[in-house]
């Protein structure tokens, strides 16, 4: 399924202006904090409104300010994992997936659920709560969450940023692991550039509001635009 | 304690129990009105809701009487329609309570669903949840002690109201003598031991509430 994001916002002190595409792939958004990242994937998810440009994914318009779309953020379709996991505290484990779960017979809600606690490794913990789980399985938790619905795209902000470096590489392969059983796009914000080359396809790399590069984290490494890019990678 | 205080114990918690209902869920709704939404005209809401809080509940009374009476702008198509006004019945108790103890309700709520973290909403909605599902199992949820602390204040609140019940449904015995106007009647009748009884009750009624209400708030925050 294709993306193709093209954006304008401006806020005070502060303009986006991007514009990128990507075909069922994981896309690393990539920099230094408040470069634009956060608000690129809260513009796709519908919870901040562009002033201008459009978001559509696969046949769907998101959004489309020349004609005046403006997808609903729960119409739209879309997991979205953020760094501290968001997971209601009230709910437990196996409440929590369900609730990413709106339609559909209770026995088939059930074992969807069920299924994904399986493939996110969460067995012996869906009657636990939030508070009961460590950094990884809460994250782990608010994958299944995003994803039980069967979502269209993926979003993920910073979403293991706050792990120590020998969780975070499990993670990295729960994501491979999703990767070959969903085949959506995934759109990654993250400023660690080991994760960009561990997980993702393509990279954009945004400075100031701007995609100043954008190509395979290989690419990068090796034909770096300039230095900021270069000091993005620590090669500067 | 004789029979006509035993009717307005009573009618008290008749009255303070029927406000109380009636405050949690209008006011539930304003709390997030004012929690959650932006728009013209919100800080004029926000005095409007909290004026019975500083405004002499006499004043509140007037106002009450003005609109509810049988002339006022609510009170006079009431009238016309029915053949009924709500003045001195305990009813006009029960009007009188529910603006007065209202700003309680709305403060406490309102901090309680600003404490719900915003991102836990986004999320829900990311989710395909609509709004009104989200309040119901989200926000709600999650801003409960400071709802339960609120309503529990309103009621001690309803529980003592007096000036403005005085205003509105009078002083009758036996119809709209509530346990605070009765106070009232018994001390300036010089009889105090009537008097002591009913306000030894009282105090120790409206502790537990605002015991309630304190251990309630308290976990907000935990």
């Amino acid at each position: 399924m294709s993306v193709e994001v093209r954006i304008i916002k401006q806020v005070p002190g502060f303009t986006l202006d991007v514009n990128w595409n990507m075909i069922d792939e994981v896309l690393a958004l990539f920099g230094f904090s408040g470069s634009g990242k956060t608000m690129t994937l809260q513009s796709i998810a519908g919870l901040i409104k562009p002033d201008a440009g459009f978001i559509r994914v696969g046949d769907r318009h998101f959004f489309d300010s020349a004609s005046k779309i403006d997808v609903r953020t729960r119409e739209r379709r879309i997991g979205y994992v953020l760094q501290d996991s968001a997971l209601f505290p009230h709910m437990s484990v196996r409440s929590n997936i369900a609730y990413g779960l709106i339609r559909g017979e209770r026995p088939e809600r059930a074992q969807r659920v069920k299924e994904m606690i399986r493939l996110l490794k969460l067995n012996g913990f869906d009657k636990a709560f939030p508070h009961e789980l460590s950094g990884g399985q809460k994250q782990r938790v608010a994958l299944a969450r995003a994803l039980v619905g069967k979502p269209d795209i993926l979003l993920l902000d910073e979403p293991f940023s706050a792990l120590d470096r020998p969780i975070r590489n499990k993670m990295h392969e729960v994501i491979h692991g999703i990767r070959s059983k969903f085949s959506i796009p995934m759109v990654l914000v993250t400023h660690d550039f080991h994760e960009v080359e561990k997980l993702a396809d393509k990279v954009v790399v945004y400075s100031d509001g701007r995609a100043i590069q954008t190509g395979s984290p290989a690419e990068l490494q090796k034909n770096p635009s300039g230095d900021l890019v270069k000091k993005l990678l620590g090669i500067g | 304690m004789d029979s006509s205080a035993l009717f307005s114990i009573r009618l008290s918690v008749q009255v303070a129990l029927t406000a109380t209902c009636l405050v949690v869920p209008v006011g539930i709704f304003f709390s997030y009105v004012l929690a959650r939404k932006n728009f013209r005209g919100k800080d004029l809401l926000d005095i409007m809701l909290t004026l019975p809080l500083v405004l002499p509940p006499t004043v509140t009374g007037y106002y009450l009487v003005v609109l509810f009476g049988r002339n006022g702008p609510l009170g006079g198509p009431i009238y016309d329609l029915t053949g009924w006004t709500i003045m001195f019945t305990w009813q006009a108790a029960v009007l009188a309570s529910f603006v007065v103890s209202m700003p309680l309700m709305v403060k406490t709520g309102r901090a309680a669903i600003e404490t719900v973290d915003p991102q836990l909403i986004d999320v829900s909605s990311t989710l395909g949840h609509s709004e009104v599902n989200t309040v119901f199992k989200v926000i709600l949820p999650l801003a409960r002690n400071g709802l339960i602390a609120g309503a529990s204040l309103s009621f001690a609140r309803a529980m003592g109201e007096f000036g403005a019940t005085l205003m509105l449904a009078g002083n009758i015995p036996g119809r709209t003598d509530t346990a605070p106007l009765s106070i009232y009647s018994y001390a300036s009748n010089g009889d105090w031991s009537s008097a002591n009884g009913m306000v030894l009750l009282f105090t120790i009624v409206s502790g537990i509430f605002l015991y309630i209400s304190i251990r309630s708030s308290d976990r907000i925050f935990r």
